[in-house]
């Protein structure tokens, strides 16, 4: 009986380890994790130099762990027992109540905010001047606003946040979102608001900025699920989002130039959602400066937005209030460039940043 | 390359194993000096030459001790603790010396800033102790350099102890074999102390490193930091000693207990009777015991007691809290042995608590990068500094958290074992052990799926 037990043992052990060393050598590596929505990393190159420096084994280690078999079983494993046999409450810092991810906050930062907030100062006092009185600066309050205290999770006071924030602004106003936005605004997956619940809260930004909006909109949805950027880091178990836009005729004619590029193309990318990144369908993902036209503005003015990644799905509902829309993502573009490639002519100007990226982001020269 | 990787478990390990009982027996410790050396230097390739020289100077000087008539014994062995303890304090102490130098004189003396190469007070001390022992005759020289190379690159311990004596494994490198009990005996050893160090000690580890970095600090957080670093560096070190006596089994080598439940002390010096006990023993036999111990007079004893504790501390690191750490306890083992002993006797269960207050303190001066945030957390831990008794962050941390650090803490006691023990020939026990091998399986598959997601997975050795 022990001698079968030891041989039980060994075998089971042995063949554990045998299988998955063969199994990790023979299997060719993949490019991408689309579960985890990055590139993965591939086999370093096997030089002299390469293994004298330690430059080849400091780089195998995380080639290994990416390409290794049933990675995404394995880290879906990983969550349950962190979460069910170890009983913890997130799983990097992305917790789950009632199938909706939200991520904990990190403790206000008074000084990462005044130093953004004198970064816009400095911008407005300097390159807006034209646009004075016309100015407004708009806070997404983080997601968590909506979910932390029902999850017993602690969060930052977004009430002490924006006070800090209107404290350390000058020359423009300050527009709280909170009360407009409620946890169904949001992606249960996702950090993002869903640009199908915000013609409400496009229509009232517009109404302050002196514009206005026709609200008919028609919703596509499309085919693939949707799984954001929370169930990506987590490995959670969740159902997957659906991913909508809003669109009409007016949209539909909008045109979009990428800087970057220097191409032209439509408010929303069908293709990008299929992509790493599906938020990506709003204005292609990421980008340092984008020019929206809108060909059929019967309104002359003009939009200047700094902006992160929620801009990208609620700006495409202000294209119909303006002729043009320029979009500034500071954090892929330096500020003390900005005068080299935007004409600063009194445009109205939009400051559109979620409360995560003020108090956690870091895009300062 | 750290055990607790996948580039060990799934490349190195089975390859290193099938190699050491695949070749004929004659060439056992050829073989296991290559891996060791392949082993070595995937994460230190720069630092080989440093333990090549080291086993060479060793094994000539061991030799020399050997042949040279009595009158010269003497110089040899001074040679070879000179090139040991000279290349370590070379590689390890000389910008700690400069550091200090600069900061009694005045004078700025450049750092040296030479890296640190892993495992070396480990290599280190084990060299001194074969030459040391070949010194005093208790154990022949080795003669073939395959053999010492063998013993002092021996992958398993080579770079996080324990420290394994050329007299306790002699025999083992004469001959040795592994039979099936030994083999699922080291295996099973291994993954347990696999797991204690993935699933475990990584896992507080992430605790510790919120605590460490918060915005938010309070009374509770530090004394969550407290816990979860004393429970973190236990289950890391003593993971890695359960590792290491797996993986010497596996080899057919019978390795020194490192660690016997020293949470469960009843004072400082049951302590230290229980932690890092290869460590205890060495300065023991090698320095407290030749310096005359305590059979002497009192103030010789009490200079032995501090000046073992001093180099306690200094061995763990290049730095004034590693050797205040250590000198700490010299003064709590000296209070101990003149009069503190009577009246812990006399406070029975109580003694607990004064030894888990303390190696907590001491364990935050351990793991203080300087001595004014050594003091900021300390005397915070008894309520200087004005912090709030509880944060939102600490509570939140507390009830993610609470459940694994009781856990952790029942683990450290032999509770587990115990109970196991007790079950025995019943049903349960039964059960029990034909569920083993499975539930071995299944931690297994655990342990790579937290391998695998790149979880936390700090090396605390790295300075010792």
């Amino acid at each position: 009986m022990e001698k079968f037990r030891q041989r039980l043992l060994i075998g089971l052990l042995a063949g554990y380890a045998l299988v998955f060393s063969i199994w990790s050598a023979l299997s060719p590596a993949g490019d991408m994790s689309w579960s985890e929505r990055r590139l993965l990393n591939q086999r370093p190159v096997l030089t002299l130099a390469n293994v004298a420096s330690g430059f080849y084994m400091s780089r195998f280690e995380p080639y290994l762990q990416d390409q290794f078999p049933l990675r995404d079983n394995l880290r879906r494993l990983k969550a349950l027992v962190s979460s069910k046999l170890l009983r913890q409450s997130d799983q990097h810092g992305i917790y789950l109540y009632q199938g909706i991810a939200g991520k904990l906050e990190e403790p206000l930062d008074p000084a990462g905010i005044r130093r953004k907030a004198a970064l816009f100062s400095d911008l407005i006092r300097t390159q807006l001047s034209a646009s004075a009185g016309r100015i407004w600066f708009a806070l997404i309050p983080d997601k968590a606003q909506y979910l932390a205290s029902d999850a017993g999770v602690p969060s930052v006071s977004h009430q002490d946040l924006a006070d800090l924030l209107r404290q350390e602004l000058s020359g423009c106003t300050v527009l709280d979102l909170k009360d407009q936005l409620t946890l169904e605004h949001f992606y249960r997956t996702d950090l993002h608001w869903r640009q199908e619940m915000l013609p409400d809260l496009a229509a009232d930004l517009a109404r302050r900025m002196g514009t206005s909006l026709s609200e008919t909109w028609q919703t596509e949805t499309l085919d693939a699920p949707f799984h954001g950027v929370y169930q990506s880091q987590s490995a959670l178990a969740m159902e997957p989002d659906t991913l909508r836009y809003l669109t009409n005729e007016i949209l539909a004619a909008v045109r979009v130039y990428d800087h970057e590029t220097s191409r032209w193309s439509s408010l929303y990318d069908p293709a990008a959602a299929g992509g790493p990144d599906p938020y990506s369908l709003f204005l292609s993902g990421p980008k340092p400066l984008l020019t929206l036209e809108n060909p059929a503005s019967s309104n002359p003015r003009e939009l200047l937005v700094f902006r992160d990644s929620f801009g990208s799905s609620l700006i495409p509902l202000l294209a119909e209030g303006y002729a043009r829309i320029t979009l500034i993502d500071l954090r892929y573009l330096s500020a003390s460039r900005l005068d080299q490639l935007v004409d600063f002519h009194g445009q109205d100007v939009l400051f559109l940043y979620s409360a995560q990226v003020l108090n956690e982001g870091n895009f300062l020269p | 390359m750290v055990f607790s990787s996948i580039t060990f478990l799934f490349c190195f390990l089975p390859a290193a194993l099938l190699l050491c009982h695949a070749v004929p027996a004659r060439w056992q410790n050829g073989a296991l000096l290559l891996v060791s050396l392949v082993f070595y230097g995937w994460g230190e390739p720069r630092s080989l030459w440093l333990l090549l020289l080291s086993l060479l100077a060793g094994w000539w000087t061991g030799r020399a001790i050997e042949d040279r008539p009595k009158s010269r014994k003497r110089f040899w062995l001074t040679a070879s603790l000179v090139v040991s303890l000279g290349a370590l304090a070379l590689f390890k102490y000389a910008d700690f010396l400069l550091a200090t130098l600069s900061a009694l004189t005045g004078t700025a003396f450049l750092p040296l800033g030479l890296k640190l190469p892993i495992g070396i007070s480990f290599y280190t001390f084990q060299m001194v102790s074969y030459t040391l022992d070949v010194y005093r005759g208790t154990v022949p020289a080795q003669r073939r350099l395959v053999d010492l190379g063998a013993y002092i690159t021996m992958f398993p311990q080579l770079i996080a102890g324990p420290i394994v004596r050329y007299s306790d494994i002699q025999p083992q490198l004469e001959r040795r074999s592994v039979n099936l009990a030994d083999a699922a005996l080291g295996l099973r050893r291994f993954l347990l102390g696999l797991g204690k160090k993935v699933l475990l000690a990584n896992t507080l580890g992430s605790l510790v490193e919120t605590a460490r970095t918060t915005r938010d600090p309070s009374l509770l957080f530090l004394w969550l930091y407290a816990a979860a670093f004393c429970l973190q560096i236990y289950y890391d070190f003593s993971g890695y000693s359960d590792m290491a006596i797996g993986l010497g089994k596996l080899l057919g080598f019978s390795f020194m207990e490192n660690f016997n439940y020293p949470f469960t002390a009843r004072s400082i010096t049951d302590f230290w009777r229980r932690w890092h006990i290869s460590l205890g023993t060495w300065f023991r036999d090698y320095v407290y015991v030749p310096l005359g111990g305590n059979r002497c007079s009192r103030p010789r004893w009490i200079r032995n007691l501090i000046l073992v504790w001093g180099l306690t501390g200094l061995w763990h690191g290049a730095a004034w809290n590693f050797v205040l750490w250590g000198l700490g306890f010299a003064l709590v083992l000296l209070a101990e042995k003149l009069w503190l002993s009577r009246i812990l006797e006399k406070i029975g269960r109580l003694r607990h608590v004064y030894v888990l207050l303390l190696i907590a303190v001491s364990f935050v001066l351990f793991d203080s990068t300087n001595l004014t945030l050594a003091w900021t957390r300390i005397s915070g831990l008894f309520g200087a500094g004005d912090l709030p008794l509880v944060s939102p962050t600490a509570w939140y941390q507390l009830r993610s958290y609470g459940w694994l650090l009781i856990v952790a803490a029942l683990g450290s006691t032999p509770w587990p074992a115990r109970t196991c023990r007790a079950l025995e020939g019943s049903r349960a026990g039964m059960a029990i052990q034909l569920t083993e091998p499975p539930f071995l399986l299944g931690l297994a598959v655990c342990i790579t799926a937290f391998l695998v997601d790149g979880s936390f997975n700090p090396f605390l050795y790295f300075r010792f």
